[in-house]
């Protein structure tokens, strides 16, 4: 099973963050902002990013406290779903260096170009935070 | 004791809060999310006696408090809490004084802070104190010494006083006639002492059997006949309803042997060879 649908994807990472509200209470804000779900996403390709968005964004911080926020919408050839934090940030072309980090995003832009052909854009900048963003084409067979 | 439990989860924190306090009950536990204000609290004079951290912390990790920790406190002992045993070694590394795996139990934070203070917290000093302020009162460790006369209490505290100098009975204020009382009672209270003990010798004596011989005639005897050393001696009742010594000797050559000595002083080998 390489595709699930993105309501059962969101399904699991609301639970995943309620998890992580329960362990840091306020330090960690979630904001939604689902415009469509009917759409197929390759398997554990959201799931690192919202890791990753909590683990190093918001937690990476000296404060330790931000807001991670997931959205999704729809265009005329694809579907974007975005995983943002106010967080860390970090530089994206040092990406390599930092080996946890590089074979994380690595991955999952490799599994949507084998499944979908979809791709992971990558914005962020030490200190501001991070907003990283999968495209699912349409065309690819992404679609119901 | 004061405390320090430093952890950024809300949950975690109070767990290690709890099991600090359960174990020691006296401990002054003080709560911190992030480590660096727990630094502040030390720079500004608020200093505990052991640091509960968790080692995954915003801002700065576990592992660089402990070292600012080492600056800041020396004297300050640091337990990492974690629910990951593989830090293990890289904080042992950084010379940290003991280590928790979560979930926190009280019975493991007992055993840190036991290891930690044993020698200077948990035992009070086994020595004898005096103490001369306000009512004079004396302290074998940390419980009072009880006088069962308050002269005695009193003589005692005069002496103190003196530091070691001379003193006399008259110096304490006890009249002649008194110090023969008091010197005849002491030594009416000697003599009873030993015609006690002169009784549990007897006892003793007529429970371990008839021979006459002592324990020190026993070796007087095995040391005349050169047959070594005494390893070990006991009474024994023969059929002829007298009392013997049975006596295990080691000689010169290391060998053991065993004798047999009457209540006349013969002794015989009684070895099967």
């Amino acid at each position: 099973l390489q595709c699930s649908c993105t309501r059962s994807s969101l399904a699991s990472f609301i639970k995943y963050l309620e998890l992580e509200q329960l362990r840091f209470g306020d330090d960690l804000r979630v904001a939604y902002e689902i415009e469509c779900t009917e759409f197929l996403l390759p398997t554990l390709t959201l799931q690192p990013l919202v890791e990753n968005a909590v683990r190093h964004g918001v937690r990476g911080t000296e404060e330790g406290t931000g807001t991670v926020t997931i959205s999704s919408c729809e265009f005329e050839d694809r579907w974007n779903v975005t995983v943002a934090d106010d967080g860390a940030g970090f530089a994206p072309a040092k990406l390599p260096d930092d080996e946890r980090l590089h074979v994380g995003l690595a991955n999952v832009r490799e599994r949507l170009r084998l499944v979908c052909g979809g791709d992971l854009y990558i914005e962020s900048q030490p200190g501001q935070g991070s907003r990283v963003t999968i495209s699912i084409p349409k065309t690819a067979g992404g679609s119901r | 004791m004061r405390a320090f439990a430093i952890d950024d989860e809300q949950a975690m924190l109070d767990e290690l809060h709890e099991a600090i306090v359960a174990a020691e009950l006296s401990a002054e536990v003080h709560d911190f999310k992030r480590a660096k204000p727990a630094i502040t609290a030390i720079k500004c004079g608020c200093v505990p006696d052991v640091v509960f951290s968790d080692i995954e912390l915003p801002g700065m990790s576990g592992l660089v408090l402990a070292s600012s920790l080492k600056e800041a406190a020396p004297d300050t002992k640091i337990v990492f809490v974690t629910a990951y045993p593989d830090y293990a070694v890289e904080a042992f590394r950084l010379h940290a004084d003991g280590f928790v795996v979560k979930p926190v139990e009280m019975a493991r934070v007992r055993e840190e802070l036991d290891a930690l203070f044993e020698s200077s917290v948990e035992t009070p000093p086994s020595k004898l104190s005096v103490r001369c302020f306000g009512s004079f009162d004396v302290f074998f460790g940390a419980s009072p010494v009880m006088f069962s006369r308050t002269q005695a209490k009193e003589l005692l505290a005069f002496l103190v006083d003196r530091v070691g100098g001379t003193c006399t009975w008259q110096d304490f204020g006890i009249p002649d006639d008194d110090i023969a009382v008091i010197v005849k009672a002491i030594k009416e209270a000697e003599a009873d002492k030993q015609d006690v003990k002169q009784e549990v010798k007897q006892e003793t004596q007529t429970n371990k059997g008839g021979n006459p011989l002592s324990e020190a005639d026993v070796e007087q005897i095995i040391w005349n006949n050169g047959y070594g050393e005494v390893v070990s001696m006991l009474q024994v009742q023969l059929n002829d309803g007298q009392w013997y010594w049975e006596v295990t000797t080691r000689g010169s050559d290391g060998s053991q042997k065993t004798w047999v000595i009457d209540p006349a002083g013969n002794i015989s080998n009684v070895d099967v060879n």
